[in-house]
């Protein structure tokens, strides 16, 4: 950019390659030396049959391609920006009240734990109050009250990360078929992961604690929200 | 003077006359009321509440609504001083707030500035006393 002088924010004088032809980098000794490539000849002799043909005949090793396009299409290049981290809305602490939007658990208030490295927000019902598990939820589909549960001195396992609700991967091709039925049954449902509800209890024990220490709190979270007559969500206090 | 007495005898209540007390529902004083000094013309009027922090202004009949208070013998184009007198010493800002209406208002004001959860809790209220409510009419 030094070298292309800004006519306008963002818009420099040179093009991309203008501007890194200026910079000339690549006039700079090179510094590794490239492995060469072992030599393929372009042609091989093979054998061929019939008298008149000569017994011998050099073909290309490798055949020419029997279609190639009537137009010169243009590689895309490769973009080089990456997607910023997910900003936390600000209204959104630990502790935090939020409504969820979306989902088969629309309408439901629950608690936000944190932020999770991929900008999903962790939150849970307590499932023992409101049934909502420990569950990933995007922020766009929530409305943040300033209602807040006291979660000071809450210390969340680590091991609970995006990680931790990643689908196991199954390996191999399964038919459809597979994936229901079983000796022409109907597939029984897995049981949920012990080790997954022994999680759930833990992490709710602290907010249950918190939670109950506020009057009508608890029955609070178990109610879902809706909206009346006469209500609009962009006129309301949250 | 004879004009005057036809309009008591008029089947409406509340005129626009000097010293009608109203309330404005638009523009920065929004929901605070004032005081008509001086009718400018059948659109506006000058109106002032000096304990009300309204300036005095010129101000649209549009956008105000009379209210059934009015200050008694206020001369016309009375200036703020003595507007705030007669507003101190008739205490027609305490008697507005006393009314249902503003108390109405402020109510209104109240509920609207409730969050997710103080709503939730006027909710449960409402059950509690709808409870003691019913069971009262049932033992009577």
């Amino acid at each position: 950019m030094a070298r292309s002088r800004q006519l306008a924010p963002g818009i420099g004088r040179f093009s991309r390659s203008q501007a890194a032809a200026r910079r000339g980098l690549y006039k700079g000794t090179k510094k590794s030396e490239k492995p060469t490539p072992a030599e393929v000849l372009a042609t091989k002799e093979v054998q061929v049959g019939g008298e008149k043909n000569g017994s011998t005949r050099l073909v290309p090793t490798s055949k020419a391609p029997r279609y190639y396009p009537a137009e010169d299409v243009r590689q895309p290049k490769k973009s080089r920006k990456s997607p910023n981290p997910t900003k936390l809305r600000p209204s959104i602490v630990p502790g935090s009240v939020l409504i969820l939007l979306a989902g088969r658990f629309r309408g439901k208030r629950v608690v936000f734990l944190k932020q999770l490295d991929s900008g999903l927000l962790l939150v849970t019902g307590p499932y023992k109050i409101n049934g909502v598990p420990l569950r990933r939820v995007n922020q766009a589909y929530v409305i943040a009250t300033s209602t807040k549960v006291d979660l000071d001195g809450f210390k969340l396992d680590p091991k609970i990360n995006d990680a931790y609700f990643a689908k196991a991967a199954v390996k191999g091709a399964t038919s459809a078929e597979a994936e229901f039925f079983e000796e022409g049954k109907p597939k029984l449902k897995e049981p949920f992961p012990e080790a997954k509800s022994v999680d759930q209890k833990g992490v709710d024990k602290a907010v249950i604690l918190a939670v109950q220490k506020q009057a009508n709190l608890a029955k609070y979270l178990k109610a879902t929200f809706g909206l009346t007559k006469g209500q609009f969500p962009h006129q309301m206090v949250f | 003077m004879e004009a005057w007495t036809n309009l008591r005898d008029s089947n409406f209540q509340r005129f626009v006359e000097v010293g009608r007390v109203v309330l404005l529902s638009s523009g920065p004083s929004a929901g605070k009321i004032a005081v008509i000094a001086e009718i400018i013309d059948h659109n506006r009027a000058i109106i002032d509440g000096p304990t009300t922090s309204v300036p005095r202004q010129s101000f649209p009949y549009r956008h105000l609504s009379l209210t059934p208070l009015r200050l008694t013998n206020l001369p016309r184009g009375a200036g703020s001083g003595v507007i705030r007198k007669q507003l101190e010493k008739e205490c027609t800002v305490a008697k507005w707030d006393n009314s249902s209406w503003a108390k109405k208002r402020a109510a209104a004001q109240k509920r609207r500035s409730l969050n997710d959860f103080a709503r939730f809790e006027v909710m449960l209220a409402k059950k509690a006393r709808r409870d003691v409510v019913r069971k009262a009419l049932a033992k009577a």
